[in-house]
């Protein structure tokens, strides 16, 4: 017999043959050392070829792509949520950084055209001409040098509820009352007279100095609206007890171009921190500054928890000045808006977000936005804002004694 | 279940398997086997499925490839180099995309009967349905098969040599 074919052997192990072939092959195979070597090496080929072909199966999808545009799109998709991240991530960023700008750029911006501002301004405005001596305005005719005449004026202004209230006020102070309490009371009013009028801080706490301690708190406490009384009142009395606390301690002045960050220890685990924008910096914030619409949702937040808060004079001085202002139609309101528009007037903000607390204000001495903010309760933070401004207070008045 | 459907779950993984290997993309072969089972659809009867299928199913891909062969060669052609500059970071991986790139040169070479009837017979097709699909007298799939083996190993193993010469020249 002649010698197996490839193709045979091929056959014959693929199982291809008729039995018959079949077995004649074997045979072959048998007897023919070359024929078994042939079919060992077809083993080899076959098995060899099976395992190549087997390599074929790992090949990733999409090596073709013109036969399906639309398989470049995931790609794309990729790059386009890629790009989505980044832009994000790069905001995120932005507004972080720019969020206490932008606070502190809306007080200086919104202030002189939002109602409560114009109307807690009156007060001020009384207190503050005596000193400055402007003749001629309305206004000034309308304030005497003497304590009475500023007296009398509220008393003529002010509605009979608020006179009440003033009653109710005055047996509060009483019956709190105290003989240090009553002492400290016209430094406490001073400081806050301080925050609440912005350019003309230091005449304010000049003759709430010669007022005191003798004529006590009935001769500077008529200055105001009754319902704004109310407000210092509860100053008051944390400014009590925390006089008892002494100082703020400092433990940290990181630096920052165009504001002044001091970070104070209110108690061991629990820090705040007060910035103070220098002017310079808030005439560029002006330009950053975000959206109004904010702004009016911080006010009336403000507004909102004035109530509860140690100071608000902004939720409770409207009352008394549109009763003011409808009395004497005009003449003089206009006056006193007119000044009240060209004054940066005090406005005390008051923001949550994140656990973070932060109330921002505009310091009466250098006109600077303050903002202090910091993981407490909001009264706790009013209570360490008092002791800033005293502490503030006190330094400048030893720097104006020791230049 | 329809006939269609049974055919599909029948024959459906080794189709895609051959129509993968023949064509080195998965996606293109899945295609070709879905668009072959909606030409069984048509079909009244048919004798041997499985070679009707495979045959149905290679003139597909002659008949595609005869349109636009140029344009998929030189795009084969771009991802086999682009295969090649990609350096993997994991070497199993690498030694994997390698065999696989080696595998294809090496199907590639073959003639174009030869081919199709090993990839068919690795799907399980007798000769005579490799006969049948691919228009052979039976007589001659051994020996198309048993040329197509070896040249196929022999291409593989000269690959696989000049590749062990290359990366021991890069070392030295």
């Amino acid at each position: 017999m002649q010698h197996l074919d490839e193709g045979t052997i091929h056959a014959w192990l693929d199982g291809a043959l008729a039995p018959d072939e079949a077995a004649r092959v074997e045979a072959h195979v048998a007897e023919c050392p070359q024929c078994a070597a042939a079919v060992a090496e077809a083993r080899g080929f076959i098995a060899a070829s099976s395992r190549i072909l087997t390599a074929l199966d790992h090949v990733p999808r999409g090596v073709v792509p013109l036969a399906r545009p639309a398989r470049w799109s995931n790609p794309a998709m990729w790059r386009a949520a890629a790009a989505v991240l980044v832009v994000a991530a790069g905001s995120l960023v932005v507004v972080r950084n720019t969020g206490r700008d932008f606070k502190a750029g809306y007080t200086l911006t919104e202030t002189p055209d939002t109602a409560p501002v114009l109307q807690s301004a009156p007060p001020i405005t009384i207190l503050a001409k005596p000193s400055q001596g402007t003749a001629g305005s309305a206004v000034q005719q309308n304030v005497s040098p003497a304590q009475k005449s500023v007296e009398k004026r509220v008393a003529t202004d002010a509605a009979a509820p608020a006179e009440q209230t003033l009653a109710t006020t005055r047996s509060r102070v009483a019956e709190s009352g105290n003989a240090g309490a009553l002492s400290s009371r016209p430094n406490i009013v001073a400081s806050d007279n301080s925050v609440a009028a912005a350019p003309t801080a230091p005449a304010v706490s000049d003759s709430a100095e010669k007022v005191s301690p003798a004529s006590g708190y009935a001769s500077i406490q008529p200055a105001r609206p009754p319902i704004v009384l109310r407000g210092n009142l509860t100053a008051l009395r944390a400014g009590d007890s925390l006089s008892a606390l002494g100082p703020l301690k400092v433990v940290g002045r990181p630096r920052q171009v165009g504001a002044r960050i001091t970070l104070y220890e209110v108690t061991p685990t629990d820090t705040v921190t007060l910035t103070e924008f220098m002017n310079v910096q808030l005439e560029s914030v002006v330009v950053t500054g975000m959206s109004a619409p904010t702004t009016q949702r911080i006010e009336g937040q403000a507004a909102g928890k004035a109530a509860a808060a140690p100071s608000p004079q902004r939720a409770d001085a409207p009352v008394a000045a549109r009763q003011d202002s409808q009395r004497e139609a005009g003449g003089m309101a206009g006056a006193e808006q007119a000044r009240a528009r060209a004054v940066p007037a005090p406005v005390t903000a008051v923001g949550t977000a994140n656990g973070v607390t932060t109330v921002t204000w505009t310091d009466a001495s250098s006109g600077n936005v303050l903002k202090l903010s910091g993981r407490l309760p909001l009264a706790q933070l009013q209570q360490v804002k008092i002791r800033i401004e005293r502490e503030r207070a006190a330094a400048a008045a030893a720097a104006k004694k020791n230049p | 279940m329809t006939d269609v459907e049974r055919l599909f779950r029948t024959y459906n993984a080794a189709l895609v398997r051959y129509l993968t290997r023949r064509l080195g993309d998965r996606d293109w072969a899945e295609e070709v086997a879905q668009e072959t089972f909606v030409r069984a659809l048509r079909q009244t009867s048919i004798q041997n499925e499985r070679a009707w299928l495979f045959a149905v199913a290679t003139n597909l891909v002659r008949d595609e490839a005869r349109k636009d062969m140029r344009r998929r060669k030189h795009l084969a052609l771009l991802a086999e180099q682009e295969r090649d500059e990609v350096v993997e970071p994991e070497e199993t991986t690498l030694e994997r995309a390698q065999d696989a790139a080696m595998a294809r040169k090496a199907v590639d070479a073959l003639a174009e009967r030869d081919r199709l009837a090993l990839l068919m017979r690795e799907e399980g097709l007798d000769y005579n349905e490799i006969a049948e699909a691919l228009q052979l007298s039976p007589g001659s799939v051994g020996t198309t098969l048993s040329r197509a083996r070896r040249r196929l190993v022999e291409s593989y193993e000269s690959l696989q040599k000049s590749r062990e010469e290359r990366e021991k020249n890069a070392a030295s």
